[in-house]
């Protein structure tokens, strides 16, 4: 499968997060469209990743993980 | 020790006397402080002396040495060193200038005793003869330029010294600030010289010069034009004249100081010091001599019609240090010495005389006002008659010797140089005709009240002591002149200072006749062995034909003098009034003030003017300042928009930010 679509989805997301955290005005919501927009980055890295063969997206990507349930 | 050690001792005694004084200004008793300065500088005569001694005692070839204390910098090329160069020529200056000072600084002890600033003046003049010793002994060009512009500050000290004279303090400034343009002529040659030798050092540039820079190439001449600037303005050379005649306005022995020893005398020793430089480049030695034969006439011209005795003795010097610059430029460079010698002898002598006289006058100045003090002042007339006539040049006095010692070089030199030498004849004829103008007006003719007070016994004394030049009225307090008044008959320090430079004056010229014994030639002839026009000596015979025509000069000089003067007085009035406009030319002193303030004074201050209104409030508060302040008010009100507060525009603007950088990437890749 062509890696494109996984950074199709993975952009799709973003943007969602990214208009939802510009858009809403419940700080809760923004914190869930920012999960949002960090999720659809993990996406693109894990993505690459799998591309490359490499691990170095996947332990970024967890990081970015654990960052994220650190401040949620 | 050997000689440089006592040449060291030589700068030292003044500087040790200049801050004990200085430290201890308002403690010394009575006279003790004028004391101090005159023994700290007969003890660097006397180290000066023993210098002379030692440096005799070495073979001729051996007689150049350089000596340095301690480096100031050493870097990129440059060796500033605290350097002292001791050959027969520094070692002659430094005897000559210390030994004629420490006789000013005893004149100076009885002379100045009333004035209430008795201290800071023997600071200010123990100062002044350290900075000239320091610019004699320098052995670089650095040590060179902070002597040289330490004495115009001394000098600037001295001349307004009496601080709450006006007259004074203009004077002051006038001479420093013409001062100030000679230094930057001399720092702005010195950096010629630099860059082509790559060393400040005396000895290195003199060996370097020939290689490095061609003979009479333009840089060589610039250098030397630009270190001409800085010895006409130290000199008094026209047209950077017209602060020596207002220096006048400082104390007599100060005026004595300066003409005699340590001032106008440096800009005959820096050519004479730099001949090797000068040698090479004949341009610029020639636009020095023509200066120096220009300057000799135009005073003596001048001196013809000032009627203030301390100005005509200034218009003198002027005189005689253009014999001096002319006879250095063009090779003449131990008559030049000698010449310097021989003048600092007379005229320190010709001004402590017009000292002792103005005292005898309770401070008045005016040639018009005296008259007849022949009788009444016999030491001072004596003392004044040897100055005359040895400034006169009659024989056997050593103005004589001296002054045709360079005239007879000049005629002896060829190639044009004769007309310099006739123009010099002219000026010693015209010398003759001054000096005695002053004799006769001041010592014969009709005695004058003060001079009848004075065979009773009274010496004049003003009830308000007045401004000689404005007439204003002053008080004795400090910053003026002190109450009293000195004349030479009564005050055993001024009379043993005047006679030893009277005897000076007489005999002085008699260690070089031609013929004879060259003695200053001799002794000089170390520094002067790498010059090629020194061995064009002229022959004895046409050296005593030079001398029977100075001879002959004065001696008709003084004739028509005393015929206009004395025998027929009222002879001068006829004459200014049949040539009223020559006279209006000389009295105006050949408008060269007028000339300077006109040509750079004014333009300068339009220029000032015009940089105040338009460049100041224009360009620099308007465009500069204005528009900087306007671009970050536009700014900051552009900038001030976007703090709105709300968390979402600044994500928005990050989120844009950021796009933008990812597309530039994205684009570029």
């Amino acid at each position: 499968m062509a890696i494109g679509w996984y950074l199709v989805v993975s952009a799709m997301i973003f943007c969602i997060g990214a208009a939802g955290v510009l858009a809403r005005r419940n700080p809760l919501v923004i914190l869930l469209c920012l999960e949002l927009m960090l999720n659809g980055a993990n996406l693109a890295l894990v993505a690459f990743a799998r591309m490359w063969g490499g691990e170095d997206g996947q332990i970024f990507a967890l990081i970015v993980m654990v960052v994220a349930a650190g401040w949620a | 020790m050997t000689a440089t050690t006592f040449a060291w001792l030589v700068l030292l005694c003044p500087l040790v006397g200049t801050v004990v004084i200085a430290l201890g200004w308002n403690r010394w008793p009575g006279r003790s402080a004028g004391w101090i300065g005159t023994a700290a500088i007969a003890a660097a005569f006397g180290c000066a002396v023993v210098t002379l001694v030692s440096i005799r005692t070495r073979a001729p070839e051996h007689r150049e040495l350089s000596s340095t204390l301690w480096n100031y910098a050493v870097t990129s090329g440059l060796d500033a060193k605290m350097q002292i160069l001791v050959d027969p020529l520094s070692v002659f200056m430094i005897t000559v200038v210390s030994g004629v000072s420490a006789l000013i600084h005893l004149y100076s002890v009885t002379y100045m005793q009333s004035d209430r600033g008795f201290h800071r003046y023997f600071a200010y003049l123990n100062f002044f003869v350290l900075s000239m010793l320091q610019l004699v002994l320098a052995g670089n060009f650095v040590i060179l330029i902070i002597g040289w512009a330490f004495v115009g500050a001394a000098s600037y000290l001295l001349i307004s010294f009496w601080y709450r004279r006006t007259t004074a303090t203009r004077a002051g400034l006038k001479a420093f600030v013409i001062n100030v343009v000679g230094d930057v002529g001399l720092v702005l040659g010195t950096f010629f010289i630099f860059k082509h030798t790559g060393t400040v050092d005396f000895l290195k540039v003199f060996a370097l010069t020939p290689h490095v820079l061609g003979h009479d190439s333009t840089d060589l001449v610039v250098a030397c034009l630009l270190l001409g600037v800085g010895a006409f303005a130290k000199s008094a050379q026209v047209p950077l004249h017209t602060w020596l005649p207002d220096a006048m306005e400082g104390p007599t022995p100060v005026s004595a100081l300066i003409h005699a020893a340590t001032m106008v005398t440096a800009g005959v020793y820096l050519i004479v010091r730099m001949h090797p430089l000068f040698e090479q480049a004949p341009t610029a030695a020639d636009v020095t001599a023509i200066g120096g034969g220009l300057t000799l006439t135009v005073a003596a011209t001048i001196a013809l019609v000032v009627t203030d005795l301390k100005r005509v003795i200034a218009y003198s010097t002027m005189s005689q240090i253009g014999y001096m610059i002319m006879g250095a430029s063009v090779g003449a460079y131990s008559a030049a010495m000698f010449h310097l010698m021989a003048h600092a002898f007379f005229k320190a002598l010709l001004f402590m005389a017009a000292g002792s006289l103005i005292g005898a006058m309770a401070g008045v100045q005016s040639l018009d006002r005296m008259g007849g003090f022949r009788r009444v002042l016999p030491f001072t007339f004596v003392s004044f008659m040897v100055g005359g006539l040895a400034l006169t040049g009659l024989p056997p006095f050593s103005g004589w010797l001296s002054k045709d010692d360079i005239l007879a070089f000049l005629d002896h030199r060829g190639g044009g140089f004769e007309i310099l030498g006739v123009l010099g004849y002219l000026g010693a004829f015209l010398t003759g005709l001054y000096t005695f103008r002053m004799i006769f007006r001041a010592f014969w003719g009709e005695p004058v009240e003060e001079a009848r007070e004075l065979e009773h016994g009274h010496l004049a004394h003003a009830d308000v002591p007045r401004n000689p030049m404005t007439g204003e009225e002053e008080d004795t307090d400090i910053g003026f002149p002190g109450p009293g008044h000195y004349i030479a008959e009564r005050e055993m320090p001024m009379k043993v200072a005047m006679g030893v430079l009277a005897v000076l004056a007489l005999i002085g010229g008699l260690i070089q006749i031609p013929g004879v014994d060259l003695g200053i030639e001799r002794f000089l002839s170390t520094t002067f062995a790498d010059s090629h026009l020194v061995r064009s000596e002229p022959s004895t015979a046409s050296s005593w034909v030079g001398l029977a025509i100075g001879a002959g000069a004065a001696l008709i000089a003084i004739t028509i003098a005393y015929r206009v003067w004395v025998a027929e007085p009222g002879t001068a009035t006829r004459v200014r009034e049949r040539l009223p406009a020559l006279y209006t030319f000389l009295a105006n002193k050949w408008y060269f003030d007028e000339a300077i303030d006109f040509l750079i004074v004014r333009p300068a201050l339009t220029v000032g003017r015009l940089a105040g209104s338009v460049l100041e409030r224009t360009v620099i508060e308007g465009l500069l300042t204005g528009g900087a302040v306007g671009a970050v008010r536009v700014g900051s009100a552009a900038v001030r928009r976007w703090q709105t507060g709300f968390v979402r525009y600044y994500a928005a603007a990050m989120l844009i930010c950021l796009s933008g950088v990812a597309l530039y990437f994205l684009i570029s890749s």
